[in-house]
């Protein structure tokens, strides 16, 4: 049926129904399109929002590229004194391994010099203590003689002190 | 048969009879035991102490009763006589601390003293048969000079010095030799039993020697001075223990043995005995001595004035002679110091130290 085709009391009803009707699609619609305008800015601040990201993502990583290339830039030169510096330190642990081989080899040929050296050093050092102790007691013996003999002189000195103080008396 | 000169020292207990009277027999007993204990403590250190050998190679002794008899032969009649004199005068000193003589001293009773009597003279050494057969091989000593030095000894109960007398040879030899610095009384003349004629007997009145406190035994050394500084401050001390005493006390500020007063001590003692000793030049001396080396109580005015009072008394002391010298001396009158020197060259040409002065003196010139 059509409006034309509704009864007038009960067709104004109708018609004021279908009024409503409309202005609720109206109205619907109107919703609608104020949440598809929505949406649509919505759509574009996230659109901006997402740019913006990339692009700070893009200035971030730019920047995270420029720190990795100024600390490549002051590292590397680092790294290479640090490789310099191994390189040396593995030169002369190389040296000090070669002096160690010669030095033991010379060592085991001095030792066994040293040993026969050794020796003839002890008994060198054997007769020379014997020589030493028997100077030693020599001149121990000498010390206590003379200790005694300044105790003598001491004693003869005070007697004669004593003696001519008797005779001043 | 060996003839030799010996020195002979006899030696015994003064009024022992009157001891033996009033003590009971064991009181006498212990007194004797003590005696001899003492007599041989200070012989037998003595004789080693001096280098004698004994066994009557060059001395023997023997302690009879309350007599001790010494017998010294060393071919050194000299070094006989100081030592006799040495052991007369110590064991005096070992019998007055003895612990008879303290129990004595300190009921304040007059203690026991020993008389003795020394002389030298020709003895023959023998060894009798009789001897050899109990293996006893030791010589005899006979001669009149034993018997003679009974009889001064006999004599030392007369004597108020030492009570130490000493016969006539010995007192010459004494006089001549100059071997020690001892001072006899005069003479006296006395007649002893048997020998029929006056016989001089002189009594040693001061004797100085160092050595007779350091020569006494260790045992008895002990203590020694504070004892006889405590005879001497009793009643009635004897003479020649102040002589002793104070010769001590010079040996001890010569050897700076002592750094406080002991030189006043000693000059107080020195007054003290010029009350009670006769022979006075020996205390003038010391105290002149005191006066010039002590350190507290030097002086050499004073000095020069006990000097002068010993020459008063007896104007040839060499001692005191050649003190004067070296004070004046000291005090720069050189003419005067030359003719104190020349005073003792009077006396003695050969005197040492009065001749070295002199050509010093004409050197200067």
């Amino acid at each position: 049926m059509t409006l034309g085709e509704l009864p007038s009391t009960g067709h104004l009803i109708y018609l004021v129904l279908g009024v409503l009707v409309f202005l609720l699609l109206i109205y619907q619609i109107a919703a609608q399109q104020r949440a598809k305008k929505k949406i649509g800015q919505l759509e574009r601040t996230i659109a901006t929002l997402q740019q913006n990201q990339s692009e700070v993502f893009a200035n971030l990583e730019d920047r995270a590229n420029a720190i990795k290339e100024m600390l490549f830039e002051k590292t590397n030169p680092l790294t290479h004194k640090l490789n310099e510096l191994s390189k040396k330190a593995n030169t002369l642990l190389e040296r000090y391994d070669d002096l160690r081989q010669d030095f033991e080899q010379q060592v085991g040929a001095l030792r066994a010099a040293g040993d026969e050296t050794t020796a003839k050093l002890t008994s060198s050092h054997d007769a020379v203590r014997k020589v030493v102790q028997e100077g030693k007691s020599e001149i121990e013996r000498i010390g206590k003689e003379v200790g005694e003999f300044a105790v003598e002189i001491q004693k003869m000195k005070d007697f004669v002190r004593e003696r001519s103080i008797d005779f001043e008396l | 048969m060996n003839e030799t000169n010996a020195t002979i020292l006899f030696a015994d207990l003064m009024n022992s009879t009157e001891l033996a009277k009033n003590l009971t027999l064991l009181e006498y007993d212990e007194m004797l035991g003590d005696f001899q204990d003492t007599m041989f403590e200070v012989l037998s250190h003595h004789l080693d102490y001096f280098g004698y050998e004994g066994e009557g190679v060059d001395s023997e002794w023997s302690i009879s009763g309350d007599e001790l008899r010494v017998f010294l032969y060393s071919e050194n009649m000299d070094y006989d006589i100081r030592n006799a004199l040495l052991i007369a005068t110590k064991i005096k000193l070992a019998w007055l601390s003895s612990g008879f003589n303290q129990k004595v001293l300190s009921e304040q009773r007059l203690v026991s003293r020993i008389g003795v009597g020394i002389n030298c003279g020709k003895v023959i050494k023998d060894v009798r048969p009789w001897r050899v057969k109990i293996g006893k091989a030791g010589p005899n000593i006979e001669g009149y000079a034993i018997n003679l030095t009974k009889r001064i000894e006999s004599a030392s109960r007369e004597g108020n010095a030492y009570q130490i007398m000493a016969g006539a040879s010995l007192y010459k030899r004494c006089q001549q030799n100059n071997i020690v610095n001892v001072a006899f009384s005069h003479p006296r003349r006395l007649v002893f039993k048997g020998l029929g004629q006056k016989i001089p007997v002189y009594e040693v009145v001061s004797f100085i020697n160092f050595e007779i406190l350091p020569s006494m035994p260790n045992s008895l050394q002990e203590g020694l001075l504070e004892k006889m500084e405590i005879t001497v401050r009793d009643a009635m001390p004897e003479p020649w223990i102040f002589i002793v005493l104070l010769r001590s006390y010079i040996s001890m500020l010569a050897s700076n043995n002592d750094n406080g007063d002991l030189d006043i001590k000693a000059v107080e003692l020195a007054q003290q005995a010029l009350d009670v000793v006769e022979y006075k030049p020996v205390i003038y001396n010391i105290l002149g001595w005191l006066y010039t080396n002590g350190n507290n109580v030097r002086n050499l005015e004073m000095a020069f004035h006990y000097f002068d009072q010993c020459l008063g008394l007896e104007p040839k002391n060499e001692a005191a002679l050649l003190h004067r010298a070296r004070i004046l001396e000291n005090m720069g009158q050189t003419d005067l110091a030359r003719h104190a020197y020349q005073e003792i060259l009077f006396q003695n040409r050969e005197h040492p130290v009065a001749r070295r002065k002199m050509a010093e003196f004409q050197a200067a010139q």
